[in-house]
């Protein structure tokens, strides 16, 4: 599929869940090299939902030549997640320009200056300024809407964290 | 049959009770001394002297301690919609007359967990006494629906609980499971007590549970699951199986994979089985900072959008407000727009009680994941000799508590008031009790109470009457908290939204209308408000704080100008931003 990005390739690994599409998402842009850009979506269909990944800023061909590296991964046709990968309407950057340098504690225009993320964004009730700082714990992932991209953050016992962290609290142990 | 529950059955005064309920309440007679200590909520039987315990009794035996939930019941609460939609009304011919809840709340947990979770610790009756210990009447063990509860748990945990009822007289102790709802979060299934209740339990678990039949996915075939779960509860009360079944959907907000249109399914599979869900999820001691507490979010709301959950839901709404659940906490928000549609959805404020901060027990030696699938349940908890400051629970009754109007106090009574929806909630003993009742004005007929629907001729003009008991006394972090403010939330009821998008979950009508100053009240208070003259069907609700912490709702400060604050993470104390929330009174014009 092509775009105004360059050509955007999505990959259908039956990942149930975020962290193992990230697991993928690193093993793929480090064998992809610069310039590689890789968000999360959700795949839907009639067997269920699942975490996708749509990976632009790379040829399809050097895509799939690095897809032996992940297990059961294939090229997925999903044309609705192409459309909001590329209108940035939806998805979850996990590999972006700038992602290295989001480590430790960050100030809101620290973070747009040096990297994609189009403004740091509070939850309801929590104005950022510029110079406030976040608190990555080098776990970010800004997400795509209305064209934006925006890092979710909220008040934290140090200030500003992001909205999603890295470990995500399970249900229960028993499923 | 030697562990009948003790107040449901056999008492005499049962088979004439109804016949108190078609008189007249007095509601608004003087009530002596005795009177009042009788319906005191706050004083067990044994705090009572013999000839208060006797009015006590003779108020029971009146439907009077205890409320009038029975009264109002399924046929008040059966919904509005049908009253708006059908000629002659709602109410079913003969129903009952709707009464204002006078006194005797029951205060209740209907979400605790025990040994037999994978993922808990304590026996039944560690629970079960605590609970009665800080002032539950009632509680609902619901241990993970799952394979090997489905297989032994659900089984092994009901002599536990029968023994339970025997050393705890007066206390009801449910059997129930915490069902993985297919394609959904989780629900308390529960039902009253008899020879029925592991069978029904057991078969529901093994035909319905979502983690039993890898139904976890957001699958169409999985809904429908859920849904033909939620019928078969109905027909086990239909065969007489159990005499009462529930299901209330807990945490509905935490993973956003509740939608609206799975809530309004189950609700519609059968209204008389999915009745509510969690205002306000249990693990409410999770936000207390690290090295004092677990320092992650309040109610373990940490959270952020899965690939099941529901896309419109917005990232505020994966956050408690004021320690509740979004849905509930916003004003104008999916609560209120289940409201709006003129149908009953009621709320509920429980422990999820697996783990307890500050407890100083642990599992015993040799417990394992192993060890518990091959017995289903832990070893009974030993002393630790150490406090557990990362635990994220308070035991049942000593943070949240769910008052539910009961006829009496039984276990199918407190079932059926709270499916009539007479229910109030609150966190760190905030208030004492709540009463409410919508009434014309100038005395033109009886009021309804929470769950009710008022209905008068059009144009009637109505009011509202509120009496609060505060605290009085202290709670168990040991301060009196201070209610120094009410809210009256308002909504227009108008069914129509929601039957063209089964996923609407704004209700644009409803905000807050009123507020009172309540500072420095400290005895029982009453609030009057003139609701106007009635032309198109309305409800009202309440809610009142402590008033620490807020913030402009989620919808905005023109629907709701100081609302719950959206809990920070990692640091936020409970017990310093303390919330009460009551259920709705609809008010209908008829011709």
């Amino acid at each position: 599929m092509s775009s105004p990005l360059g050509p955007v390739t999505v990959l259908d690994g039956g990942w149930s869940g975020a962290a193992a599409a990230d697991h993928a998402a690193h093993v793929l842009a480090a064998a992809c090299g610069e310039g590689v850009r890789v968000a999360s979506h959700v795949l839907a269909d009639d067997t269920g939902r699942r975490v996708g990944l749509a990976v632009d800023g790379v040829a399809p061909d050097v895509v799939a030549r690095h897809l032996d590296l992940l297990d059961g991964v294939r090229v997925a046709a999903a044309p609705d997640v192409v459309r909001a990968h590329v209108s940035r309407t939806s998805g979850r950057l996990v590999v972006f320009r700038g992602v290295a340098a989001l480590v430790g504690r960050r100030t809101a225009a620290g973070i747009v200056a040096d990297s994609e993320v189009d403004a740091v964004v509070g939850l309801a009730g929590c104005v950022v300024g510029d110079d406030d700082e976040v608190d990555t714990d080098d776990f970010v992932r800004p997400t795509w809407r209305a064209g934006r991209c925006e890092l979710l953050v909220q008040p934290g016992t140090h200030g500003l964290r992001p909205f999603e962290v890295r470990h995500q609290v399970l249900c229960c142990a028993d499923h | 049959m030697t562990h009948q529950p003790p107040h449901d059955t056999g008492h005499s005064h049962d088979a004439g009770h109804t016949h108190a309920h078609d008189g007249h309440t007095h509601a608004h007679a003087e009530p002596d001394d005795a009177t009042l200590a009788a319906l005191d909520p706050s004083a067990a039987d044994r705090d009572l002297s013999p000839g208060e315990l006797s009015r006590r009794n003779l108020l029971r035996a009146a439907g009077i301690a205890g409320g009038p939930a029975a009264a109002a019941g399924a046929a008040g609460m059966v919904g509005v919609t049908p009253a708006m939609a059908e000629p002659g009304g709602g109410r079913p011919e003969g129903a009952p007359p709707q009464r204002p809840g006078a006194a005797g709340w029951l205060a209740g947990d209907h979400h605790i967990h025990t040994q037999y979770s994978s993922d808990a610790q304590y026996t039944v009756l560690d629970q079960t006494q605590h609970g009665a210990a800080y002032g539950l009447d009632w509680m609902v063990i619901t241990d993970h629906g799952g394979a090997t509860h489905a297989r032994i748990g659900v089984e092994l945990v009901n002599p536990d609980i029968r023994a339970a009822r025997t050393r705890l007289p007066g206390t009801l102790i449910f059997q129930g499971l915490e069902w993985n709802i297919p394609a959904a979060e989780h629900g308390t299934v529960f039902v009253t007590p008899g020879r029925n209740e592991v069978a029904v339990l057991k078969q529901f678990e093994t035909d319905y549970d979502g983690s039993v039949n890898n139904a976890s996915s957001s699958t169409v075939a999985n809904e429908r699951l859920a849904v033909a779960g939620v019928q078969w509860l109905g027909q086990q009360m239909d065969r007489k199986r159990v005499a009462e079944a529930l299901f209330l959907a807990n945490h509905p907000a935490r993973n956003g994979i509740d939608s609206p249109h799975e809530i309004r399914a189950w609700r519609d599979a059968d209204p008389r089985v999915a009745v509510g869900f969690e205002g306000a999820p249990g693990h409410q001691a999770a936000s207390l900072p690290a090295g004092y507490g677990p320092g992650s979010n309040r109610g373990y709301y940490g959270n952020s959008p899965g690939a099941n959950s529901f896309p419109g839901y917005p990232p505020e709404s994966y956050r408690t407000w004021g320690g509740f659940d979004w849905m509930t906490a916003t004003v104008g928000g999916l609560w209120d727009s289940l409201l709006a549609e003129g149908r009953p959805w009621t709320i509920s404020a429980n422990s999820d009680s697996h783990v307890n901060w500050s407890d100083t027990s642990r599992r015993p030696d040799g417990s394992s994941s192993e060890q518990f699938a091959r017995d289903g349940r832990y070893g009974d908890p030993v002393y630790a000799g150490q406090v557990n400051l990362a635990a994220g629970d308070f035991w049942p009754g000593f943070y949240s508590r769910t008052h539910v109007g009961a006829a009496r106090r039984g276990y199918a009574a407190v079932m059926q008031g709270i499916r009539a929806g007479q229910v109030w909630v609150d966190h760190g003993q905030l208030v004492e009790q709540v009463e409410v009742l919508v009434r014309p004005k100038r005395g033109r007929g009886q009021g309804v109470t929470l769950g009710g629907t008022l209905q008068v001729k059009r144009g009637t003009p109505v009011e509202m009457v509120v009496r609060i008991t505060p605290a009085r006394r202290p709670n168990w972090a040991q301060f009196t908290p201070s209610l120094n403010r009410v809210d009256l939330v308002r909504g227009a009821v108008d069914p129509r939204p929601a039957r063209s998008d089964r996923d609407t979950f704004t209700a644009p009508d409803t905000r807050v209308v009123g507020r009172w100053d309540t500072s420095g009240r400290t005895q029982r208070f009453e609030l009057t408000r003139d609701l106007g003259r009635v032309e198109d069907p309305f409800y009202v609700r309440l809610r009142g704080t402590d008033g620490n912490v807020s913030q402009p709702g989620y919808l905005g400060a023109d629907v709701d100008a100081e609302g719950p604050r959206l809990d920070p993470a990692g640091d936020s104390d409970p017990w310093l931003d303390l919330w009460f929330y009551t259920n709705p009174v609809w008010v209908v014009p008829t011709r």
